[in-house]
């Protein structure tokens, strides 16, 4: 099946999902995160309308905080 | 989008954007005086008008509050736009004619004097009565101690509120264009309070700009991890079982907000701080002990109480944490500790261990909390149930392993205590370095030591055993640095600066390191580095460490942990996660799952998590440099200058000679089932 990275996982692809669609379905809801695609960073305000591709390697980094 | 023509540049910007803003991101330069970006826009100096054209007709208007909501020509410069520029200048230099900033702008835009508008006077640092000191005050940080006072001519800015209730944050004097407003020197004589100042505004503005979108520190506190920890399978539930719960909604910090909270009062924390995350559940009505039906205030909860005496004790209702909260606070007790107390106490019960007859009649199943509040109630007079559930789980284990016949080694995986601390409120089970900041922190498993749950576990920026004790070596240093500086942590990394993703090393948030360096050199004279820091702790730190070990503590032994901060203890927790556990044992054990029982999977997936906690436990002893057996090395306390207190060589001479005790691992898997 065709697939792509999310922080060093497979994580199924489908034709016009978009970074915050992985955001979504990772429910990766913590606010302070950065994106980068295939180690390029993409801007907050690009992620609804980012379009990945199969094979692509995205990272969710979340920075820390609480404690 | 709307079309923009500016000055003859044509951009696209969103409705509502104001002509300001607009500007700005064109690089376009329009003077202000009165405005403040951390600010909502006043427009009442006048200085940053512009001329808008729009369908042939020609209007001269404040670019800080004119918002662009159809396709504009806006002429920034043209000689309509500079007149009036002109006239409003003039207007302000008349009355204040000593003032630089309008002397500045008057040379820049050709203005002069206006004869109708008499001078106030010649004060180099004269309120021009642009208000920035007021807003900021009220709207930016929210203590509104300043106010209008006079009319017209007479105006001026007065401290509405006693003198004594002005909290000296300096935000006033910060924004003041004129110095009109200066802070006088701080009595405990810093040596440069500017410097200081400046590393402080630092927060403020961020706190005022970026908060609402980031953490809602000042609506909510911490309170808002509940959820988020939810989210990511985090949030301790039945006893650190397991890390969600779908009534987990019932206590996410918007609750707590909408019901309870009062914003902006004062909560014991330093009345200064800007990011003013206390907030207050005013007039709270508690239903049992000492207050019942009286009103009474409560400060918080915090992340750890509500995931303590909440989701790890199963109450998902904010009012009994509210309750718990209260007494905890007016009892003196922890609520950490009572949280993962009880929640160990309930397991016990819920797996027979305890009995009604053993707990005085309670029952004490996950989510009772009216009974919890007996236990408290309790506790603090010293009497019944309660004074076995004080003595915290180290000793409860021992109670109920000699006197109730419980399995010794079933107490040891489920109660989460190390070095006699109880656990801090997150499922360390998924994050190897987190079950090292837990379990190698010098005062037990506490969460202000390390907090590397995302680095590790959702980032995966960890992947090798020196990756984690790097990390094991760096962020412990650097938090034991606040508290050498009697320093909060918060401001460093539950707000964060705009940029901080595009720094080299987001995770430590390098700009806010360099505003700690400049507050300690302000303070001291002293100039310092981010690597001076982290000496100033690393020495601090093992000398704790020695500390513990003169007291019989401080060595390998003392790092161990539950098997339940590891991995699944229960059958019942292994089949939550059992792809997670399956998937380990396939890709990482190479073991294949399917031909295995539950508990050869169980005891399995032990073997291979605790013998990585060893491994870890190495790791970091060797960046740290310690001995195996987790002891400063006499080239660790040379390095670091403790040879010279009295004792220290010898005492790491003798332990030198101790072999390393090995930790006791336990090759099966428990076969209790206990019910959630």
């Amino acid at each position: 099946m065709t697939a792509l990275t999310v922080n060093g996982d497979p994580h199924p692809f489908s034709e016009g999902l978009t970074i915050a669609d992985i955001i979504d379905q990772k429910k990766y809801s913590f606010p302070l995160k950065t994106v980068f695609v295939n180690g390029t960073r993409i801007p907050k305000e690009e992620w609804p309308t980012h379009v990945l591709r199969a094979g692509d390697v995205v990272d969710v980094l979340h920075m820390m905080s609480g404690g | 989008m709307i079309q923009v023509t500016m000055d003859g540049k044509k951009t696209e910007v969103e409705p509502g954007t104001t002509i300001l803003a607009a500007a700005r991101r064109l690089g376009i330069g329009i003077p202000t005086l009165c405005h403040e970006e951390m600010l909502q826009p006043y427009g009442v100096c006048r200085v940053c008008v512009v001329e808008v054209v729009e369908n042939g007709k020609s209007n001269v208007v404040t670019a800080c509050k004119g918002k662009i909501r159809r396709p504009v020509e806006i002429r920034t410069d043209s000689e309509k736009a500079v007149a009036a520029r002109r006239q409003s200048i003039g207007k302000l230099l008349s009355r204040w004619p000593g003032v630089k900033v309008l002397r500045d702008l008057a040379d820049q835009y050709g203005a002069e004097k206006l004869p109708d508008h008499p001078g106030r006077n010649d004060d180099p640092h004269a309120c021009i009565q642009c208000g920035r000191c007021i807003r900021m005050c009220r709207d930016g940080v929210w203590h509104d101690c300043l106010d209008w006072e006079g009319q017209v001519e007479d105006r001026r800015v007065v401290m509405k509120v006693p003198e004594e209730e002005c909290v000296g944050c300096g935000a006033c004097a910060a924004v003041c264009p004129t110095g009109a407003i200066s802070m006088e020197d701080d009595p405990n004589h810093p040596a440069d309070p500017d410097r200081i100042r400046r590393a402080g505004m630092v927060l403020t503005r961020e706190m005022i700009l970026l908060d609402k979108d980031q953490c809602h520190m000042r609506e909510v506190g911490t309170g808002h991890l509940v959820e988020l920890m939810n989210d990511y399978d985090l949030l301790p539930v039945h006893n650190y079982r397991f890390g969600s719960h779908p009534e987990a909604a019932n206590i996410a910090s918007h609750h707590f907000k909408k019901r309870f909270f009062t914003q902006g009062t004062f909560d014991g924390c330093y009345l200064g701080c800007d990011m003013n995350c206390c907030k207050v559940a005013e007039g709270f009505v508690p239903r049992t002990g000492p207050k019942r039906d009286q009103f009474v205030a409560v400060d918080g909860p915090e992340y750890e109480t509500s995931g303590g005496c909440g989701s790890n004790m199963g109450i998902f209702d904010p009012h009994w944490i509210l309750e718990i909260n209260f007494y905890c606070d007016h009892y003196g007790i922890d609520s950490i500790s009572f949280g993962t107390c009880m929640a160990f106490v309930m397991e016990c019960y819920q797996a027979g261990i305890l009995t009604k007859k053993r707990t005085g009649g309670l029952e004490l199943p996950f989510g009772a909390a009216e009974a919890s509040l007996k236990v408290l109630h309790q506790m603090a007079r010293g009497k019944g149930f309660g004074l076995v559930v004080g003595l915290g789980i180290r000793r409860m284990k021992k109670k109920f392993a000699t006197e109730y016949g419980a399995d010794p080694d079933f107490l040891r995986d489920i109660g989460m205590e190390s070095k006699g601390l109880e656990y801090s409120e997150y499922v360390t089970k998924e994050s190897l370095a987190q079950q090292g900041g837990f379990g190698i922190a010098l005062k037990g498993p506490q969460h202000d030591e390390a907090w590397l749950i995302f680095m590790d576990m959702v980032n995966k920026q960890l992947p090798t055993f020196e990756d984690k004790a790097e990390a094991l070596h760096y962020f412990p240093m650097w938090r034991t640095w606040f508290g050498l500086n009697g320093l909060c942590k918060l401001p460093w990394n539950d707000v964060e600066p705009a940029d901080n993703a595009d720094s080299d090393e987001p995770q430590k948030v390098p700009l806010h390191v360099k505003g700690y360096c400049d507050f300690f050199s302000g303070m001291t004279g002293r100039e310092v580095g981010p690597d001076d820091l982290i000496t100033m702790s690393e020495r601090v730190y093992n000398f704790q460490r020695l500390f513990n070990l003169r007291q019989g503590f401080g060595t390998r032994e003392h790092d161990a942990i539950p098997y339940r901060s590891a991995g699944p203890v229960t059958e019942e927790e292994y089949l939550s996660r059992q792809e997670r556990y399956d998937g380990q044992l396939k890709e990482e054990v190479g073991l294949d799952p399917a031909g295995m029982s539950l508990p050869e999977k169980m005891s399995a997936t032990r073997r291979y998590r605790e013998e990585r906690y060893e491994k870890l436990l190495d790791a970091v002893y060797k960046r740290r440099g310690w001995t195996k057996d987790g002891v400063p090395t006499l080239t660790k306390i040379r390095e670091l200058g403790l040879d010279k207190v009295d004792g220290l060589v010898d005492l790491v001479k003798k332990a030198g000679k101790k072999p390393a005790k090995k930790k006791n691992v336990r090759k099966k898997a428990s076969k209790r089932k206990t019910t959630s």
